[in-house]
């Protein structure tokens, strides 16, 4: 990454998921619901944190060209065995991310995580940092997707407990009548993201110029 | 060089047959709880469709329409299906239970985000027994106002029915006519209580279109600006009409029939309602303080059935 410090992951400012449009998939599909949303994060940013620290140091012991095919693999494992964890302990998140938790095998943030588009010699320490504010900047963005999409969509939000499936809370904000079934549907994942994605770089912006005022 | 690329061979290979043999080791050591949870996600309604069954497995199944999510064997007794389809407005869930002769046990929606009143229908009794009872060969029917809810459900008892009769060979010939279905109207709450003998504005009051006279028995065909006309509620609405019986004689409203009910479905439509219609029936206008009571939620429509018998009494005079 070159002139690391101009491209540093934030939540405004370059995240991942709508700044650099890594991971992006997943914040359009599993944001229907913030149980999944909340769940997808969680997973996202533990599978960064391990996959960062693996492949950081796998990247030590093998040469450049051999990076990528290496980090697919780890990367594959840790996904099929997260797959395996969260089917057999929190099925009501399984549930509701389907398809899209083995698909992460392919995920781009994850190989972002992972380091393999970095040519430069980083530490593991630097690699967990990056992986860090990805995964904080991830789940930011797509639990807010999810919130907006939730509520305009059925009118309601509530959260259900991964492990047991019981519902810990539910508040309805908008009538049915008025609910705008567009929101739970593609276009209405589209459309939230950009006008999400839209915000945060106003307000990625906006913090840029304080700083350049401030100096 | 060649002993770099010899390394970093033999770092790709350890690292691909390690991840292979922990995930072999972990899938078996989770595939017991992965099965158990999945049948503890369903097994309150399993043991509603089986009750004293113990013993649920997952089965493995094909279902080429993909509307079909899972399959549960209940041990010497029978199958559910757990089925999932887009509904009016959002996807819905449903399990239906099959016993090993192939009649259906039990039909329940889990998951229902459609219209209260109207896709909810796939809910309410006359179309959980035109399912309930049948067998794998038998077809369905819709319902009169909740046709994509219920499309919905029958296009997913399809898929049931497909794959149950090709698990079991039971040859479908596809010559089954579909039961109708007759929905159950919702019960109608009265609301306040008005005077038909009252001063009506010129918009609100009936018009007469018909009148027959038989001995002392006198019918009107009303036409009267109900919600649609009066709040514009549609594009091009039309008034609601009413035939109204009377007694001349004896003063007395024989009968009251909404012929034509134009305002908002399910809401204004609820002046066809029998509860609404028979507090008419044998009502006497000789004392003119008679009163009527209104629908709650559907004021502005009952009490156009109200104006209407009211333009029909002092036509009779």
């Amino acid at each position: 990454m070159n002139n690391y410090e101009n491209n540093k992951i934030g939540i405004f400012k370059n995240n991942p998921v709508l700044g650099l449009s890594l991971g992006l998939t997943t914040a359009l599909a599993v944001t229907t619901s913030l149980t999944s949303a909340v769940g997808m994060g969680i997973i996202m940013m533990l599978l960064l944190y391990v996959t960062s620290i693996v492949c950081g140091i796998v990247k030590k012991i093998v040469s450049d060209t051999f990076v990528l095919p290496v980090n697919l693999v780890i990367i594959a494992f840790l996904v099929k065995l997260t797959e395996l964890l969260v089917m057999a302990y929190a099925p009501i998140i399984s549930d509701g991310v389907g398809i899209f938790l083995p698909l992460l095998v392919s995920s781009s943030l994850l190989l972002f995580g992972a380091g393999t588009f970095n040519n430069e010699e980083d530490r593991v320490g630097n690699l967990l940092g990056v992986s860090v504010r990805s995964g904080l900047a991830y789940f930011f963005a797509i639990v807010l997707v999810a919130l907006i999409r939730e509520i305009l969509g059925t009118g309601a939000i509530s959260f259900v407990d991964p492990f047991s499936g019981i519902q810990l809370f539910s508040f309805t904000f908008i009538p049915t009548d008025y609910v705008l079934n567009l929101f739970v549907q593609p276009a209405g994942a589209l459309l939230v993201v950009g006008l999400v994605a839209a915000l945060f770089a106003a307000i990625g912006n906006i913090k840029k110029a304080a700083v350049k005022g401030g100096k | 060089m060649k002993n770099s690329m010899a390394k970093n061979i033999v770092i790709l290979l350890v690292t691909v047959l390690l991840s292979g043999g922990i995930l072999i080791f972990a899938e078996s050591k989770l595939a017991f709880t992965i099965k158990n949870q999945a049948v503890a996600q369903d097994l309150g309604t399993l043991q509603k469709f089986f009750p004293g069954v113990e013993e649920f497995s997952v089965v493995d199944f094909v279902d080429e329409t993909g509307l079909v999510k899972k399959v549960y064997e209940a041990k010497d007794t029978g199958y559910a299906y757990i089925v999932e389809n887009q509904g009016y407005k959002d996807k819905l869930v449903f399990a239906v239970a099959l016993d090993n002769e192939g009649t259906i046990k039990g039909y329940e929606v889990t998951r229902f985000n459609d219209t209260d009143g109207i896709g909810s229908k796939i809910k309410d009794e006359p179309f959980v027994n035109s399912i309930v009872g049948k067998t794998s060969t038998d077809a369905f029917a819709t319902i009169s106002g909740a046709t994509i809810s219920c499309t919905a459900i029958i296009v997913g008892l399809d898929a049931v029915k497909d794959n149950y009769n090709a698990m079991k060979g039971i040859v479908d010939d596809g010559t089954s006519t579909p039961e109708v279905v007759v929905p159950v109207d919702p019960p109608v709450e009265l609301g306040s209580s008005i005077m038909i003998f009252r001063e009506v504005s010129e918009k609100r009051q009936g018009t007469i279109t018909d009148k027959q006279i038989e001995g002392d028995i006198e019918t009107y065909t009303v036409t009267v600006s109900g919600y649609a006309v009066l709040e514009g509620d549609h594009g091009e609405p039309i008034p609601n009409t009413v035939i109204i019986k009377l007694n001349k004689q004896s003063k007395t409203i024989l009968s009251v029939e909404v012929t034509v009910a134009s305002d908002t479905k399910n809401i204004g439509t609820q002046i066809t309602n029998a509860t609404f219609l028979d507090q008419f029936k044998d009502l006497s206008y000789a004392d003119e303080t008679v009163e009527a009571d209104t629908i709650s939620g559907a004021t502005v429509s009952s009490t156009s059935v109200i104006n209407a018998i009211l333009a029909a009494i002092q036509a009779s005079k």
